[in-house]
């Protein structure tokens, strides 16, 4: 059952039981009080009449015998002047009965065991009508007849149907207007509830730029202000999987098309040995760029290979001597340097760094590759060991730079500044990725400055 | 025959398709990115342009927006069915994927070409002349009654012209892959184009490999 159908059925259930257990003490109250109006009546009639037949007796006893006979004609004057008035009478001379209404034996008859001076009084039904019934004796010396009047409470019972009545109809009307009332509060009252739930209903469907708008300051629009708040969380944290995600697809996409690509040619040109009719120096042209994209494919493989044994393998940490840093870079590098007239400094501020020499030396191998490639003719590339608050490689170069654009994009795997010159180098577009990786592993980070046309400078700190 | 238009930043890729085209009779220019691309297609009429899509400076899609009337086929890495839906609906001819098998890029080329009608259709080696357009071949000015599978052998080895085929290739493409004929339909059918044609140099046999037409 709905939440708001059991408030709608609790509230209207309270309300029929209070209101007629209301209405049924109003009622009994007026019905006592009506009842208690007809017995002082009673009481008081009983009362004067009681006087007056013994009055009467006494009167008639005086000048004569007082027979039965005289004694029923008494009786029947006050029967039928009060039978008029709707009051019925009845008169007992100790067993007999002089004149009277009741068929009833006399034994059943409760009220008439009177004692002196007493009214007893009673309720009864006599054929279908209640009587309020009193009965009392007469004055002395005639105290062995009782007098008996009874009143039909005709007017009392009929007043207490008709209230009956009037209550029944009045509860169903009221019932009626509050169930309507009542529904269209319930339904104004749960219209934030509604909108939660369809809310909630769209964001799991992955709907998660829904919003809830409720503007109330009761517990909804707390509950819906968290839940927007919730909602925000969850849109940032599946915005940030789906960038993850994304990211892996472009590297996904890049690495098939960098395989690709010198697959094609190896594949090509080996077909076209095959199937053309050559001179010897056309083979040898062919031949030479199958070599080519197989190395360069090795060498795909290779750098991926050691990206992921740097992501997956432990770091050991020794000293690593940066003279023997620096003598490595001069011999590694002696003849492209050469060969472009590129100046090359060295300076070491500080004596050791704390890392694995091979990733040092890859690194600081990479990044030097990637200046001489910025580099024109005739340029200049200075590199520094040294300790400022943290340890650090800086590595600055005269060369072309980058526009911010390309700064951006150089972080993201088989990115390259100048495609063309960079697979001439044999550049396979992993340089940086597997820098970012092995400052990583270090713990250490790489930052990169550079104004195009003026050169780079990059940033290695280590923590 | 045709003028070919390549564009493609793969130094390697670029002359391979450059070498081959060569080969089979097409006269080629080379681009290496989409700059140099737009420069050559002001200055001169193309055929047909061999585009890879991943190009320094313009990419392949944007340059298509550029070219108006000029045959489109790409040329790319790019094997994802959404790359090759907005490969084709921007107007392109073709869409082939690397890395592709050389003759299937010259049978997409020829198919190309036919469709735009600027190729030249009458085909002449020795006395042989071959009538693509009507298929009718002559020898010695005479007409040459040929079977529709000696016709369609023929033709494979004029727009393959200075490629050595294999039988199986040769099966694949002159009978069509459903045939499941033996290797030695071909060498019979060749057999015969040589003698009806007077074919017995140009056609040579290629050891291990096949048969060349040369020319």
């Amino acid at each position: 059952m709905k939440f708001w159908q059991k408030v709608f059925i609790s509230v209207l259930l309270l309300f029929v039981v209070t209101f007629n257990v209301g209405m049924f003490i109003v009622m009994h109250y007026t019905y006592q009080e009506q009842l208690n109006s007809v017995k002082q009546r009673a009481r008081a009639e009983a009362y004067f009449l009681r006087n007056s037949i013994s009055n009467d007796f006494t009167n008639l006893e005086a000048t004569s015998i007082l027979s039965k006979d005289k004694k029923q004609n008494i009786y029947r004057s006050y029967a039928s002047y009060y039978e008029k008035q709707n009051v019925y009478l009845e008169l007992w001379s100790g067993t007999s009965r002089i004149g009277g209404y009741f068929d009833k034996e006399r034994d059943k008859r409760e009220e008439l065991n009177t004692e002196d001076n007493m009214q007893n009084l009673v309720i009864r039904k006599e054929n279908g009508t209640s009587l309020l019934i009193l009965a009392c004796n007469l004055k002395e010396p005639y105290e062995n007849h009782i007098l008996v009047t009874a009143y039909p409470l005709t007017e009392v019972m009929n007043s207490r149907r008709q209230l009956v009545q009037i209550i029944i109809g009045v509860d169903v009307v009221l019932t009626v207007v509050l169930g309507g009332m009542l529904y269209l509060i319930l339904h104004k009252l749960m219209k934030p509830l509604r909108q939660l739930t369809v809310a909630t209903e769209e964001i799991g469907k992955g709907k998660w730029e829904k919003r809830i708008t409720i503007t109330t300051k009761d517990e909804f629009g707390d509950l819906a202000r968290k839940f927007n708040g919730m909602s925000d969380k969850i849109e940032e944290t599946i915005g940030l999987l789906q960038e993850e995600s994304d990211k892996k697809q472009q590297l996904i996409d890049n690495l098939a098309h960098e395989m690709r690509t010198p697959l094609t040619s190896i594949s090509g040109y080996a077909d076209y040995i095959r199937m053309a009719s050559l001179s010897e120096e056309e083979k040898i042209h062919a031949l030479n760029y199958i070599i080519a994209e197989s190395k360069r494919l090795e060498k795909l493989s290779r750098t991926l290979l050691m990206i992921v044994d740097i992501r997956e393998g432990t770091l050991v940490k020794e000293e690593v001597s940066t003279s023997q840093l620096k003598q490595y870079i001069c011999d590694l590098f002696s003849n492209i340097l050469n060969e472009k007239e590129i100046e090359l400094h060295v300076e070491c501020d500080i004596e050791n760094f704390l890392g694995s020499e091979a990733l040092l030396q890859i690194l600081v191998g990479n990044l030097i590759e990637n200046a001489i490639r910025a580099c024109e003719q005739g340029g200049r590339i200075q590199i520094t060991f040294g300790k400022k608050e943290q340890e650090y490689i800086q590595i600055v170069d005269n060369g072309v730079g980058m526009k911010p654009e390309e700064l951006k994009k150089i972080q993201e795997p088989f990115y390259r500044i100048d495609k063309a010159r960079s697979r001439k180098n044999g550049g396979v577009g992993l340089g940086v990725t597997l820098c970012n990786q092995i400052v990583k592993l270090h713990g250490g980070e790489l930052q990169y400055d550079s104004v195009y046309g003026q050169g780079t400078t990059v940033w290695v700190y280590w923590n | 025959m045709a003028n070919i238009l390549i564009v493609d930043d793969e130094e390697a890729i670029n002359e391979l398709v450059k070498l081959n085209l060569k080969l089979v009779g097409h006269v080629c220019d080379q681009a290496y990115d989409g700059k140099e691309a737009l420069k050559m297609l002001e200055n001169n009429r193309y055929d047909l342009i061999l585009l890879d899509v991943m190009l320094p400076s313009i990419s392949g899609f944007d340059m298509m927006k550029q070219i108006k009337d000029t045959p489109v086929i790409f040329m790319t890495a790019k094997d994802r069915i959404e790359d090759k839906i907005q490969g084709l609906t921007s107007g392109a001819e073709d869409y082939i994927v690397k890395p592709f098998e050389i003759l299937e890029l010259i049978a997409r080329i020829n198919i190309v070409l036919r469709r735009n009608k600027t190729e030249n259709v009458v085909f002449q080696i020795g006395d042989m002349v071959m009538d693509q357009e009507s298929k009718v071949v002559r020898y010695k000015e005479e007409v040459v009654d040929l079977t529709p599978q000696e016709y369609s052998l023929l033709e494979v080895f004029v727009l393959n012209k200075n490629l050595a085929l294999s039988r199986e290739k040769l099966l694949e493409l002159a009978w069509g892959y459903e045939y499941e004929g033996d290797t030695r339909t071909v060498d019979v059918h060749v057999q015969k184009l040589r003698k009806k044609l007077g074919l017995e140099e140009q056609i040579k046999t290629v050891y291990k490999v096949g048969y060349r037409l040369e020319v």
